[in-house]
């Protein structure tokens, strides 16, 4: 017996975009989390801007908040990173909220020619691969800290983080 | 393949919400589609989060599913097309880890045509429209969408109106017109409004016989901290009962004062939200000086409040509906009138 399927899911794989930095690429760091009240997003950021000052010694760092409940239209949003920024690092909590949404951006982000890198929490790990996958993107390249950051100083996040971005500037050059 | 082994089947496909589903045979969906069959392939929404295309097929075979009848199908494309829109953030509304689902209000002939019930059990499981419809929008958005459980709905614990959450007003036992006419909307014309909500909370006066004592009874139990709505003051549904309503209108009161009266006495002091809730939480996403001119209303104008009128005759109930933060209501014209219908063998 036939039936009729009632999905809409779409089955695609859209390749990241090209890694071309100059020798002082402009870096966005976002801060996609929703409690920022946590220093979670800030201390994430400041072990990736650590790590890429390191790896990068020419790059521009730019600091950008959001608040994820927002929902401005994505290509619109990537336009935006893109007339400021030449790549993206984007963070978010242990909060599928946030998390969802900083794997949206960071994938219209690649659709917009920026290259781009998550840092997420093992925590909501499942449902940055589910959106990967949804978003049809499943190479975006993502970080997860391994560590517990709840009620950590934001000084203790950045050191509990650095340790599992060693890769982060490689994922936005090469 | 026997009917016991579609259902399984569809189980086996991951389409249902849990509970057994009408299998989406071809003669079935096509019984749905009626004289839209031809326009089966017509894009109705792009559904967020996975950009999948609803067409009139697809929301049709979901219609089946959720047990519509296939006069149903203008309104659950309404209910598809409203929650496309974008003040509906239905992006936001299926990944939160907040417990919250899409609720619809059915107003104008199309309620009728479809005898959807705004009486007894209003909110709850009674008539076939209600639960169909609403749970019709569900499975759209679930198989569309890509809102599977153990998928990107990563709600913390959901709340039962998951399944289904639709209603309509009762008209013959309200003192006022239908919210969509007393919006100066066509009252000779349908329209679907959807909201992302909370569980109803029941707020129960049966103790006064008059509208102020009601009202204040409502307003104290709104001013809450652990809601969305204490911090960022957005929309809110309220579903009054004829009882209360009747209360309310006996004093004088109209919709919109209802609406204004609460905006201006559900508050609640600054100390009841500092080191409560969501305080701190969102420190950085709030007006800094926020808690500085004294009270905080749960909405920021008395245009959040929907207020809506439902319920049996009897029984001094209000229904709260709390939103989430990251979501207002949408409302969209349904089709002037059902499709024709086509017998399903």
């Amino acid at each position: 017996m036939t039936l009729i399927d009632p999905t809409g899911t779409r089955h695609y794989d859209r390749p990241l975009c090209p890694r071309s930095l100059g020798a002082e690429p402009r870096i966005g760091l976002v801060d996609g989390t929703l409690n920022k009240g946590s220093h979670w997003g800030q201390g994430m950021l400041d072990a990736a801007e650590a790590n890429l000052r390191t790896r990068l010694p020419g790059a521009v760092f730019g600091r950008v908040s959001l608040n994820p409940l927002d929902n401005p239209p994505p290509d619109l949003w990537a336009a935006s990173m893109a007339t400021r920024h030449d790549a993206l690092v984007v963070v978010g909590g242990d909060c599928v909220t946030c998390m969802s949404r900083g794997i949206r951006d960071a994938i219209w982000a690649e659709l917009a020619g920026l290259p781009s890198a998550v840092v997420c929490t093992a925590a909501v790990e499942e449902i940055v691969r589910q959106v990967c996958d949804t978003y049809g993107m499943p190479a975006l390249h993502v970080f997860r800290v391994r560590e517990s950051l709840f009620g950590q100083p934001r000084e203790k996040i950045a050191e509990l983080v650095t340790p599992y971005i060693g890769g982060l500037a490689g994922a936005l050059t090469d | 393949m026997d009917a016991t082994d579609l259902i399984e089947e569809c189980y086996r496909r991951g389409w249902t919400d849990g509970l057994p589903v009408v299998p989406p045979t071809p003669d079935r969906v096509e019984a749905m589609l009626g004289d839209a069959v031809d326009r089966r392939d017509e894009p109705i929404a792009l559904l967020a989060p996975a950009g999948g295309v609803a067409t009139r097929e697809k929301i049709a075979a979901n219609a089946v599913m959720a047990g519509c009848r296939p006069g149903y199908l203008p309104i659950v494309e309404a209910a598809v097309r409203a929650a496309a829109e974008p003040a509906f953030n239905l992006d936001r509304v299926l990944t939160t880890a907040s417990s919250q689902s899409p609720v619809l209000l059915v107003n104008g002939p199309a309620s009728g045509a479809v005898e959807a019930s705004g009486d007894w059990e209003a909110l709850g499981s009674k008539a076939r429209a209600n639960a169909t419809i609403g749970r019709a929008l569900l499975l759209v958005l679930r198989n569309v969408g890509s809102h599977r459980t153990g998928g990107l709905d990563h709600a913390t614990l959901g709340h039962p109106g998951k399944y289904s959450y639709c209603f309509t007003e009762h008209l013959a036992l309200s003192p006022w017109d239908s919210w969509h006419t007393e919006r100066g909307l066509d009252p000779d014309r349908s329209w679907v409004s959807v909201f992302s909500a909370e569980a109803p909370l029941t707020i129960v006066d049966m103790g006064h016989d008059n509208g102020a004592a009601v009202l204040r009874t409502i307003c104290e139990s709104l001013a809450i901290p652990g809601t969305y709505n204490a911090y960022f003051r957005q929309d809110l549904w309220l579903v009054l009962s004829p009882q209360h309503a009747g209360l309310i209108a006996r004093d004088g009161l109209s919709r919109a004062d209802v609406a204004q009266h609460v905006f201006e006495h559900a508050r609640l002091d600054p100390d009841r939200l500092r080191g409560r809730g969501l305080y701190g939480y969102l420190d950085e996403l709030l007006p800094p000086t926020w808690l500085d001119d004294g009270p905080v209303s749960i909405v920021d104008s008395p245009d959040r409040i929907l207020v809506a009128v439902a319920g049996g005759d009897f029984g001094g109930y209000t229904a709260a509906l709390f939103g989430s933060g990251s979501t207002t209501t949408a409302a969209v014209e349904a089709a002037a009138r059902p499709v024709t219908t086509r017998s399903a063998s």
